[in-house]
């Protein structure tokens, strides 16, 4: 089920009036368990038996890790994150593993791994198991409790039916980690809402989805192989800077609705994004962007392959290996494992040439040509999200370096920049407020508020799927 | 404290809802007072869906409507009356016009469409469905300011476009011509089945019988190609299966004699090209609906 569709807001309404209602205050939790099953098996119910089986097989996992015998807590958190792993290999990565090494062969085995659909949102989930059996180990390890885990088998299995399932973040995240989510379960009431944050985080979400990045999406369609050959250098740029926009607009979009949503019921999701284009290096780009993977990556890969604590080669080889790794969890082709590279690389370099502190104080101009910069290469590896066949994206590159006498669509143009603005508007807004002491009168935030409802209502592109449920 | 701060919170979101509604008004009010005009769409998909809307929620039954396809979306509304409008769908063809047209309730006095061999497409129920069914088309109907035309920048970029030369599309011919016409080529050379063919012929031809049969005269025609393409084994298939299909049933515009049209990639016509074959479409319906022309 989609943020943006009627049966959503309809499943909202009633989850939200049942949630709340007095009589049915103890079942909260199983409202929201139920609701977040018909969201999630709406459109294809046979999903629902994968996520089943991860949750019980993660329930079980940290039960033990929590209860069992002291000796066999490792034992029981490597096989919890080995079938956390191994569901989302044979879902996601069979079929790469069958293009890569048996393209051609035939055979009943071949077809199998050939014909094995992507459920919607396995990524997600899959790195939510593991952060939970891997922070029980780690709480158990440290002797610092940072959530309880119940006696009950059964009340247990609950719990993690409830947090692993919990629509608002099920199928695109953020990925919520155990110990942000668990120590947030108890009863709640409408007094918990934080309404004013809500509105702001459900009316900027929709409008960076409906009306931004659905509207460039129409836009830079013609990135697509064939039709950009007869599009001129600048055209093409713009549709590459359109493309960077929209893939901001589509899952920042995202992010807010489902923080938005989440928080309708008194649960509080960490931020996703921070402003990603307005950093001055891609370490920082990196605690802008996906805040909620990068941290996932940081916590459970970069810290156990040693971080940066055994010398400069080792870091190199950590960060790169944890880019492309990251890479290749965004979709199972190996354009995105290029593309993890490709990060992977910009952050060794940026950090061999010790460039990657930018929290130095430097002169407004040098920090503007440092954001276009890192905002530049992003924009170049956003290539191969959009045309994931290299010879594609190599045809693209070419096309930009000879297409200078091919005559610009200069409607294209100008309709990729004003969709653009409200993007540049929302960083540059940022940084003005950062760098001032600029104060708007409540009245005018209303009033901005007020137009943002009307662009909604009135100026949407056509419904489009967000980018991120793909991966 | 905390009630205060949630008195504050929920007069923000009174005040941002009542500048919604209060900009909604006055938009709306806009629209009507001065008469606006929907824009043209910012992509192809957005224009369809306007010409669709259009035609749905026009006030008055409009005269003629061109169905089609792509092909026929280069017969530019300048060189059509204003009781005129063009119909035609990109990556859709003339059955899902039809099927709109059946669904309208009003119907014009005479359809004139496309055919060739984008009528192996089938109909697009899913745009039919979300343009003529459910709460967004009620609304559409009942508030002018929620139709894709009367969006803030459409009607930006339409005024753009009058206003300097960005929205002209120059005489241009891909810069792949000949490959577009050969992967063309390549397709209109297999020699589809007669059933791929008969689904959307059959489907196509019952739209069409129901709208004569409520008084609508229905004129097919086909639009200037490559010649390459013209003569290809679908090409001359899909004239064959037409003819056998609708001949003393529906009247026929015959080709423009004049054979000197350009087009972008085999198919399209350019700019220039697509206002003649205009002039020339509309003559030749003025005079079989017996209206004196001044076109020329």
């Amino acid at each position: 089920m989609l943020f943006n569709s009627s049966e959503f807001l309809v499943l909202l309404g009633i989850t939200f009036a049942l949630y709340y209602t007095r009589a049915l205050r103890s079942f909260q939790m199983a409202i929201l368990l139920v609701s977040s099953l018909v969201f999630y098996g709406f459109h294809q119910p046979w999903l629902l038996t994968l996520l089943l089986f991860s949750i019980f097989v993660n329930a079980v996992a940290s039960y033990r890790v929590y209860y069992g015998e002291p000796s066999r807590r490792l034992s029981w958190a490597t096989l919890g994150v080995c079938v956390n792993l191994g569901l989302l290999i044979f879902f996601k990565y069979s079929g790469l593993l069958y293009r890569t090494f048996a393209q051609g062969a035939s055979g009943p085995v071949s077809q199998f791994l050939n014909s094995i659909p992507l459920p919607i949102g396995i990524s997600f989930f899959t790195f939510q198991g593991i952060s939970l059996v891997v922070d029980t180990y780690r709480m158990k390890k440290s002797g610092r409790e940072l959530f309880t885990i119940h006696r009950s088998f059964a009340s247990h299995l609950f719990t993690i039916a409830f947090f692993k399932s919990f629509f608002p973040q099920l199928v695109s995240g953020p990925i919520v980690k155990a110990h942000e989510f668990l120590p947030q379960i108890k009863l709640k009431s409408m007094c918990d809402i934080h309404w004013g944050l809500v509105f702001r985080q459900v009316v900027v979400g929709y409008f960076l989805k409906m009306v931004v990045a659905d509207q460039l999406q129409d836009q830079t369609f013609w990135i697509t192989p064939s039709f950009f050959q007869n599009c001129s250098s600048l055209t093409l740029v713009t549709l590459l800077f359109g493309y960077s926009m929209q893939i901001f607009a589509d899952f920042a979009g995202y992010s807010l609705i489902a923080l938005g949503t989440a928080g309708l019921f008194s649960y509080r999701l960490p931020d996703n994004f921070n402003y990603p284009y307005i950093s001055r290096s891609f370490s920082e780009f990196w605690t802008r962007w996906h805040i909620s993977l990068s941290t996932f990556l940081k916590q459970y890969l970069y810290f156990p392959l040693g971080g940066n604590r055994h010398g400069e080669l080792r870091t190199y080889f950590n960060l790169a290996m944890v880019m492309v790794l990251g890479g290749l969890w965004h979709g199972a082709t190996w354009s995105y494992a290029v593309w993890g590279c490709w990060h992977g690389l910009l952050l060794v370099l940026e950090r061999a040439f010790g460039a990657n502190d930018s929290s130095k104080d430097e002169s407004r101009i040098l920090t503007f040509l440092r954001m276009v910069f890192v905002f530049s290469m992003v924009t170049v590896g956003w290539l191969l999200f959009k045309l994931p066949n290299f010879s594609d994206a190599i045809s693209f590159v070419k096309s930009v370096f000879m297409n200078f006498s091919v005559p610009h669509q200069k409607m294209l143009i100008f309709n990729v920049m004003i969709f653009s603005i409200p993007v540049i508007g929302y960083h540059a807004w940022y940084l003005l407020k950062s760098a001032t002491s600029v104060k708007v009168p409540s009245w005018c935030e209303a009033a901005v508020y007020g137009a943002l409802l009307f662009f909604i209502l009135t100026s949407t592109g056509e419904p489009g799927a967000f980018i991120y449920f793909q991966f | 404290v905390l009630s205060s701060t949630s008195s504050s919170k929920s007069i923000f979101i009174k005040r941002a809802v009542g500048a919604f509604v209060a900009i909604s008004v006055v938009y709306s009010l806009f629209i009507v007072v001065a008469q606006l005009e929907p824009g043209a769409g910012l992509n192809q998909w957005q224009e369809n869906r306007i010409r669709i809307q259009t035609y749905l929620y026009a006030r008055t039954p409009y005269r003629c409507v061109i169905l089609g396809s792509s092909m026929g979306t280069r017969i530019p509304a300048s060189a059509l009356d204003s009781n005129d409008i063009n119909l035609s769908l990109s990556g859709d063809n003339a059955l899902t016009g039809a099927e709109i047209v059946k669904r309208a309730g009003h119907f014009p006095r005479c359809l004139i469409v496309e055919l060739n061999a984008t009528l192996n497409r089938q109909l697009n129920t899913e745009l039919v469905a979300q343009q003529t069914e459910g709460i967004a088309h009620f609304f559409r109907k009942y508030m002018p300011m929620v139709r894709e035309g009367y969006q803030p920048i459409v009607l930006l970029g339409s005024a753009l476009k009058k206003k300097t030369s960005v929205g002209v599309k120059p005489d241009q011919v891909a810069a792949n011509f000949n490959e577009h016409l050969d992967s063309r080529k390549a397709i209109e050379t297999k020699v589809l089945p007669a059933e791929e063919w008969a689904e959307t012929l059959a489907a196509l031809d019952e739209r069409l019988s129901f709208l004569q049969a409520q008084g609508v005269r229905v004129f097919l025609f086909d639009l200037p190609r490559h010649p390459d393409l013209v003569y290809s084994v679908q090409g001359q298939a899909v004239q064959a299966t037409a003819h056998a299909r609708f001949k003393g049933r529906f009247e026929w515009i015959e080709s423009d004699p004049d054979l000197a049209y350009q087009t972008e990639d085999g198919q399209h016509l350019t700019t220039s090209s697509g206002l003649k074959f205009a002039h020339y479409l509309m003559q030749q319906v003025d005079q079989k609906l017996g209206e004196f022309s001044s076109r020329n």
